[in-house]
């Protein structure tokens, strides 16, 4: 009897300190969302631009003149380049579980796979893809920097043309509550149905020059939003992951304080029964 | 006042500078130009070099490693690029992504999966353990 009321009060024990790490994570995903969101109003007004004047170069020239790489279908290929993001670090509910399966469902073996983070290079690893590089991420807010060399790869493969699209599957921060896995198309670039072209503009040196050296700046603009989204979905998700381990834990906590009271009262009543029968054990 | 405009310098890590100015010299691919109020409508390319921002008659430099300029209805924003793109280190880091991914590839069959298992059944252990409780309690309760 002794020896199970050591080990429920143990039990107890381990789990009101896993209550309060969970507690603590949920915190810390808190406090990193906010940095995420912070980043993203921050970067905004660049990427605005960078859109408006690559939409607007689009809007006077139809794909032919641009002769781009990146503008129009390359239609002899059929491969695709997909960029899977993911997490490092699990403890995040069903987002990794929902990234997975967009990925089974939309991703064929033939293509090329990019995976950044640990979780998603595991998986696509695991299930067979042909994965040609992986990033792993860390636990902090992704650099600005750090998504150069990711993109770089989607020219060296454009170069040698051996992919046709670049698509991208991240998790989509709607809000705190709600992240949607998503699959969005990077490359060609598309046109954007809403853009109102107002004014004539004079290009200098032409406008397929300027395209071609903004292209880069467009590609990093719009992957840069889909890393903070993820990195935003990523902490979301394990703030309510966090805090509904914190309940169990909590639940755990009540259920055992009740069991180890019972078992001391009986084991009082005993003693006291014991007692009064005046019998030594 | 009246032939003043506008100017943004942005970057991806927020806005540089955001002011009216009086006239700015930007450095572009054919050399400087110099961008005054109801400038017409421009898109152009900028190369390594010093944004000349004059307010005033005051003088104001920001230096840039290259960006877009883009000026029209007296609005001008610059994207600007700070960053030094070094192809050597970027090239680098997506050997070692590239090499990385390999080496997992060629791990992937050797994979031990003893110490995984041994952890799984602990924790299903404890399971069992909390329902049991859990179930308990119930019938105390009932």
């Amino acid at each position: 009897m002794a020896e199970n009321l050591q080990q429920v009060k143990k039990r107890i024990r381990t789990a009101k300190s896993i209550a309060q790490i969970a507690k603590a994570m949920e915190m810390i995903a808190a406090s990193k969302i906010r940095k995420a969101q912070t980043a993203v109003e921050k970067s905004r007004p660049y990427s605005e631009r960078v859109r408006f004047v690559v939409q607007k170069i689009l809007a006077e020239n139809d794909d032919i003149s641009l002769n781009s790489s990146f503008v129009g279908l390359n239609d002899n290929v059929k491969r695709k380049l997909v960029y899977v993001i993911s997490t490092d670090k699990g403890l995040c509910g069903g987002l990794l579980a929902n990234i997975f399966k967009k990925v089974l469902t939309s991703v064929s073996k033939d293509d090329y796979v990019v995976t950044i983070g640990k979780k998603a290079q595991a998986f696509c690893i695991k299930n067979g893809f042909n994965v040609k590089a992986s990033f792993n991420l860390g636990t902090v807010l992704p650099k600005y920097e750090d998504i150069f060399p990711m993109l770089k790869i989607v020219e060296d493969y454009y170069k040698t043309k051996e992919i046709s699209s670049v698509e991208v599957i991240y998790t989509y921060f709607k809000n705190r509550m709600v992240q949607e896995p998503m699959l969005k198309v990077l490359a060609p670039i598309q046109r954007d149905k809403n853009f109102v072209n107002k004014g004539e503009h004079i290009f200098e040196p032409s406008s397929k020059e300027v395209l071609d050296s903004l292209i880069p700046y467009y590609f990093e603009v719009i992957f840069y939003d889909m890393l903070m989204n993820a990195y935003a979905s990523e902490q979301a998700a394990r703030m309510s992951a966090m805090s509904n381990a914190n309940e169990n834990a909590n639940e755990i906590t009540a259920s055992l304080t009740i069991a180890f009271n019972k078992s001391r009262q009986a084991k009082i009543t005993n003693e006291i029964l014991d007692l009064a029968n005046g019998q030594i054990h | 006042m009246g032939n003043t405009y506008k100017l943004d310098i942005l970057s991806p890590e927020g806005n540089v500078f955001s002011g009216e100015v009086s006239f700015a010299t930007f450095p572009t691919m054919a050399g400087d130009i110099t961008v005054l109020s109801g400038h017409t409508a421009i898109i152009t390319k900028l190369s390594v070099g010093e944004v000349v921002i004059d307010i005033n008659g005051e003088k104001k430099f920001i230096t840039i490693a290259g960006g877009f300029l883009e000026f029209s209805d007296n609005v001008a924003s610059v994207i600007a690029d700070f960053a030094i793109r070094s192809e050597e280190i970027d090239d680098k880091k997506i050997e070692e992504a590239k090499k990385h991914a390999r080496e997992q590839m060629a791990k992937k069959d050797k994979l031990s999966s003893a110490v995984m298992e041994h952890d799984l059944q602990k924790a299903i252990l404890e399971l069992k353990f909390f329902e049991n409780i859990k179930s308990k309690n119930k019938r105390y309760k009932a």
